[in-house]
């Protein structure tokens, strides 16, 4: 078949296989690149989604707390340590959200230092810190903490809608 | 540089701001270890690093405000905060809260001559009077 081949056919047919393979090569690179994009946008919504579930169910865990703080529903000796759990969830999932979305890591200082400082000048609080007795906060104090809710709920869906690219 | 643990050194669980309230207070942290501590970094010219980390249940405000504030009205902001360092990897919030709220408050506090209130009678503490230390009952307890 190449028998009568000239040069320049020779010349021809390589050009038309190179020509084959670029074509080849660059479906091939399309197609990995696509499945790359989709496979990190898929990543990227499964760590968006994670981390929304894990900010809501901190949301509530928090709302709970302040109820039942309000409610009198806490022991003088937990209200510390329970405190002191939901910070650090506070802390971690804020650090998490920083680096990836560049979350303020300060936005949910109320609930982290302040509330804690509202308590803690309740006499109440300070009579039965060590005890086993359910704290009925003053009245000025359940202002405070409904004040400090007020104020600071939106915190949760403004870092919500950052983490979904969102404009606050 | 001499490094103290509070949760090692002093105790894992720590209360809020009076001696008189609740136990391992402030207050008690102050006289029982952080005056001494600290007075010893000055006499030797060396720093001194207080280690928040590995508490049971955090620290509450008002116990790092009674502590740290009390260093402040005894040695002066400016001496403290040449010597002391805080290191609260655990919480960067703890040592934020005490530099940024308690050291300006109770230097003015330590500049207008406003006595810290002490809840129970204590042994003889250091104090920075001019460039030498001092060592005597400051303040009694309040009626």
């Amino acid at each position: 078949m190449f028998r009568d081949w000239i040069i320049a056919d020779y010349l021809q047919a390589s050009q038309l296989v190179v020509g084959v393979l670029e074509i080849i090569v660059t479906a091939f690179m399309a197609v990995w690149v696509v499945r790359s994009v989709q496979r990190k946008l898929e990543n990227d919504r499964i760590l968006k989604d994670y981390l929304a579930r894990e900010l809501i169910a901190l949301r509530a865990d928090v709302r709970t707390f302040l109820e039942n703080l309000i409610n009198g529903s806490l022991k003088g000796k937990v209200i510390k340590r329970e405190h002191h759990l939901l910070s650090i969830r506070m802390k971690d999932l804020l650090s998490v959200l920083n680096k990836r979305y560049n979350v303020d890591k300060q936005c949910l200082k109320s609930y982290r230092m302040n509330l804690m400082k509202i308590v803690e000048e309740d006499d109440v609080f300070q009579q039965k810190f060590e005890s086993e007795d359910f704290v009925t906060p003053l009245k000025e104090t359940t202002l405070k903490l409904h004040d400090l809710r007020v104020k600071n709920d939106h915190v949760f869906n403004d870092i919500l809608l950052k983490i979904y690219g969102e404009k606050i | 540089m001499k490094i103290y643990y509070v949760s090692r050194d002093y105790s894992p669980i720590t209360g809020l701001r009076y001696c008189k309230k609740t136990s391992h207070s402030g207050e008690d942290f102050y006289h029982k270890k952080l005056n001494g501590w600290f007075a010893e970094a000055f006499q030797n010219k060396e720093e001194l690093t207080i280690v928040l980390d590995g508490g049971e249940d955090g620290y509450g405000p008002s116990f790092l405000d009674e502590s740290f504030g009390n260093l402040i009205y005894d040695f002066s902001r400016d001496v403290v905060e040449r010597l002391l360092h805080i290191d609260s990897t655990e919480d960067p919030e703890w040592g934020e809260s005490v530099y940024e709220e308690t050291f300006p408050v109770w230097e003015e506090s330590r500049k207008a001559g406003v006595e810290p209130e002490k809840t129970e009678e204590h042994e003889p503490w250091y104090k920075l009077v001019g460039d030498k230390l001092e060592l005597k009952v400051w303040v009694h307890k309040s009626e």
